[in-house]
């Protein structure tokens, strides 16, 4: 049981670490010494685990597509207004990226290594479809102006969404979504302006 | 320095201390030059020291350490904004139309400017340096909520939205963008996905008459 407990910790701390250099180096930079060097552990403790940097990077975007797609699930079962999807998604996914470094590694490497090799494509492109519908959505339904294509929206939130992880706090200790909460308040009123006719530079 | 020594140098060859001003840029962007493009880790002070062909020693004379260079390449970048900013300002332009010139300004040096791009990287590093860091883009976000509040005393901002929360959600998502522009495609596509995000962002923020 001590045994088994102790394994259990070991592949943990491996876990966290490897996320933590795959959320800063990205995949191709990250080595398995670099990841060991960040624990007190052994290469062979790692081995122990997992038999490559691919292994290490399938389980981490494994668990974020675990971790994220029930999320999901439970915001697209809301049924929620168009607008009102978008801020619970934009605020839910800060959030969830916020609190689980392994979650921000399963959504670098699946925008890096796309196509099947991680199994990672759905993570990405099911948030990407989901901003995109319901934006268009908001438009049709009013809650947002036309004159931009719900991708430029959707580029906006997202970038937002990564942008807030790295921004300093002005509060210290004010977690990230309640600070997202707040901008999309004022992006939600900016966004929603009728306004007249501008030029059409949105058309991208 | 004394009256007599400044007399001396400046009748000699370079003043020892603009040399040692001068020795010491060029190690800070030899340092820029490493950190955006291999990282932090992968970045000693002796490649430092090749690629700007100096001793060790001579290097340890500027910077303590790795970590002094990291700060030193992160305050540079500070220093940038306040520069770019007077450029623009010469243009006499209005609010409006200064934040736009500023930030595309701005966008231009993710793109092509190492110190910029150094920062950034060292800021998605944070948790592998060893060393507290300045805090990230507090400067860039203090000046740009001043050129909004400019705007809405010229109406040109939003009605109901508070210059620095405007600031705040600029910085977010421009630093988002080139963070993802970067992991995607080496940021290749930045000036195309600034623009994206300048039309949809910036004109809710500033919308048009």
């Amino acid at each position: 049981m001590v045994k088994q407990e102790r394994a259990r910790r070991t592949y943990e701390v491996i876990l966290d670490a490897a996320a933590r250099e795959f959320v800063s180096l990205g995949y191709a930079r990250t080595t398995l010494g670099g990841v060991i060097a960040h624990t007190e552990l052994s290469k062979g403790a790692l081995y122990g685990h997992f038999s490559s940097k691919e292994d290490l990077a399938r389980t981490l975007v494994r668990h974020g597509a675990t971790i994220w797609g029930a999320a999901l699930a439970d915001i697209e079962s809301a049924r929620l207004a168009p607008l009102n999807a978008l801020r619970v998604l934009t605020v839910s996914l800060a959030g969830r990226l916020w609190a689980d470094v392994r979650v921000r590694a399963a959504f670098r490497l699946a925008a890096e290594l796309p196509g099947e090799a991680l199994d990672g494509g759905p993570l990405l492109t099911d948030v990407w479809d989901f901003l995109v519908d319901s934006t268009r959505r908001a438009q049709a339904a009013g809650e947002i102006r036309t004159h931009c294509s719900p991708e430029s929206v959707a580029q906006l939130l997202l970038s937002l969404v990564v942008g807030v992880q790295h921004l300093p706090d002005p509060q210290r200790d004010a977690p990230v979504k309640d600070r997202i909460e707040e901008l999309w308040i004022i992006i939600a009123a900016a966004l929603r302006s009728p306004g007249p006719a501008p030029a059409p530079v949105c058309d991208a | 320095m004394s009256p007599t020594s400044t007399a001396r140098a400046t009748t000699g060859r370079e003043p020892k201390q603009e040399r040692a001003v001068r020795t010491r840029a060029q190690v800070l962007d030899t340092a820029a030059e490493l950190f955006a493009t291999r990282g932090y880790e992968a970045t000693s002070v002796v490649d430092i020291a090749e690629h700007v062909g100096m001793t060790k020693g001579a290097v340890y004379f500027h910077f303590k350490n790795k970590e002094a260079m990291a700060i030193a390449v992160v305050e540079n970048n500070y220093d940038k904004w306040p520069t770019f900013l007077a450029d623009v300002r010469a243009r006499d332009l209005d609010p409006r139309q200064t934040i736009l010139a500023l930030l595309d300004r701005t966008a231009e040096a993710f793109r092509t400017d190492r110190t910029v791009q150094a920062a950034a990287r060292l800021q998605s590093e944070r948790s592998l340096i060893n060393t507290p860091l300045p805090e990230p883009y507090i400067g860039w976000i203090d000046l740009l909520a001043d050129l909004f509040a400019e705007a809405a005393d010229a109406g040109q901002l939003k009605e109901g939205v508070p210059p620095r929360a405007a600031a705040q959600i600029v910085v977010s998502s421009f630093y988002g963008m080139q963070h993802i522009s970067d992991v995607l495609h080496q940021r290749a596509d930045l000036m195309e996905r600034w623009q994206e995000l300048r039309d949809v962002t910036l004109d809710a923020l500033l919308p048009h008459d």
